[in-house]
């Protein structure tokens, strides 16, 4: 008998239908008798099974999502901590800029407060450059012909409050001038011992030793010096003002032929740190 | 055909998790998609209608039990299409668009007609405008729109898993 005999048709069809009409009378009754236990209980324990799954892919999409958002957070908190990065960055040069401002702002203002204190006229200058050979050579100033350098006037600066020789003015160009330091073994400053007044002529060992020779001191003085004191300038027709600090006391000695002492000074001021220095212009 | 009933209950079992899960975050104009109504469709009008009115009412069954619909209410409807849509097995052609959307506008107006008579016929308590009002507009507009993009995922989907000798459904 073939596939589509009339029988076979029949039952096919009639099968499927029985099927639906099961099917459709199955769910007319769930629908009847929808609430009572026997249906309702069926129905809990469906639920319950189904809400499991359910539970599973809402979570598993939930950490997906949160997974996304993360990832989205990520990607903002980074960038955002670049740009903080980058901000902090410019802060901390803008943080070292002040420092620094505030520090040169410091220095400056002691330097001015010297500069009104001082009893001469005086030109504020800056060292714009140093003699590379020699470290505690000849210094180039900022300040020239133009804003009243002369030669030979007095040299002066402030370290720490305290003022000290320089030096003098070598050379004078319009806008700049040379600063011969009396670490220079050619300078010769008339100097005095500030306590007991003894006299003498300082100069430099011409070496880049920090420390000057004081001589012509004479000898019976040599009782009255002692290490620590101070050296002043005399004035005694001198280009340099009297009473301005040149260093101190590090040694004394003689030799025995000799009429005068040898005493060692340390200048009161440091040449290697020598910023800005100011040339004093004395009444002619 | 226990194959063919086993392969349609398992994706649409998943589709029903995702239906009442992700999917219920996807809604326009607070209407949702309804994708597992129209993979439904498609499957029954691919796999014929023996097969698709036992899945209907599994599915259906499954459905009234995480919805608050009375029990056997999702399960004639769906048992129901299964059968009617079913009988196009054969006689209609899925191209990438059209036959899809029409489809899926079938069901959607199926949907809402069957639910409406089962309401009257079970006194439900339903009111005519839960079944006829804008919300069905938006719906067959969303539907209309969801199928062949439905239609499009579902054939891509098929033809990567199904077995080349034997097909998806055995």
């Amino acid at each position: 008998m073939s596939k589509s005999s009339p029988f076979r048709q029949l039952l096919f069809r009639f099968h499927r239908g029985a099927i639906l009409v099961g099917l459709l009378v199955s769910s007319s009754l769930l629908v009847l008798f929808n609430g009572t236990p026997g249906v309702s209980k069926p129905q809990e324990i469906g639920l319950a099974v189904l809400s499991f799954f359910q539970g599973a892919v809402s979570q598993t999409f939930h950490w997906f999502g949160q997974s996304a958002e993360s990832m989205a957070s990520f990607a903002d908190l980074k960038s955002n901590f670049d740009a903080v990065n980058l901000r902090l960055k410019k802060y901390e040069g803008n943080e070292r800029e002040l420092v620094l401002l505030r520090t040169e702002n410091t220095r400056l203002k002691k330097q001015l407060d010297f500069h009104s204190s001082l009893s001469y006229f005086n030109v504020a200058a800056e060292i714009i450059g140093k003699d590379p050979t020699r470290v505690y050579s000849s210094m180039v100033i900022n300040k020239g012909y133009l804003d009243g350098i002369r030669l030979d006037q007095a040299v002066v600066a402030n370290q720490n409050g305290v003022p000290g020789l320089v030096g003098k003015i070598t050379k004078v160009s319009l806008n700049s001038a040379v600063v011969q330091p009396v670490l220079d073994a050619n300078l010769f400053v008339s100097a005095r011992m500030e306590n007991s007044r003894n006299e003498g002529l300082v100069s430099g060992k011409g070496s880049n030793e920090d420390v000057l020779l004081m001589s012509f001191v004479k000898k019976r003085a040599a009782t009255e010096i002692a290490q620590g004191d101070l050296v002043v300038t005399s004035g005694l027709e001198s280009l340099y003002p009297a009473e301005i600090l040149i260093g101190r006391v590090r040694g004394v000695s003689s030799k025995e032929y000799e009429t005068s002492l040898n005493i060692e000074v340390e200048p009161i001021v440091d040449f290697s740190k020598l910023e800005y220095l100011y040339v004093l212009r004395l009444p002619s | 055909m226990i194959r063919t009933g086993l392969w349609a209950s398992v994706v649409l079992g998943i589709l029903l998790l995702l239906q009442t899960t992700v999917l219920s975050y996807f809604s326009i104009a607070g209407v949702k998609p309804g994708v597992l109504l129209i993979v439904f469709v498609i499957l029954a009008s691919q796999n014929g209608g023996l097969v698709s009115q036992i899945v209907g009412f599994i599915l259906g069954l499954a459905l009234d039990m995480v919805t608050t619909a009375p029990l056997g209410y999702n399960a004639f409807q769906y048992a129901l299409a299964g059968y009617l849509f079913g009988l196009g097995k054969g006689k209609v052609y899925y191209d990438p668009f059209v036959v899809p959307a029409l489809v899926g506008l079938l069901a959607t107006i199926y949907s809402a007609v069957a639910g409406f008579a089962l309401s009257e016929v079970f006194q439900l308590g339903f009111k005519v405008d839960s079944f006829f009002q804008v919300g069905l507009v938006v719906q067959l507009v969303v539907n209309l729109v969801a199928s062949p993009i439905v239609y499009l995922v579902f054939n891509f989907l098929k033809q990567r898993f199904q077995d080349p000798r034997r097909g998806f459904d055995g």
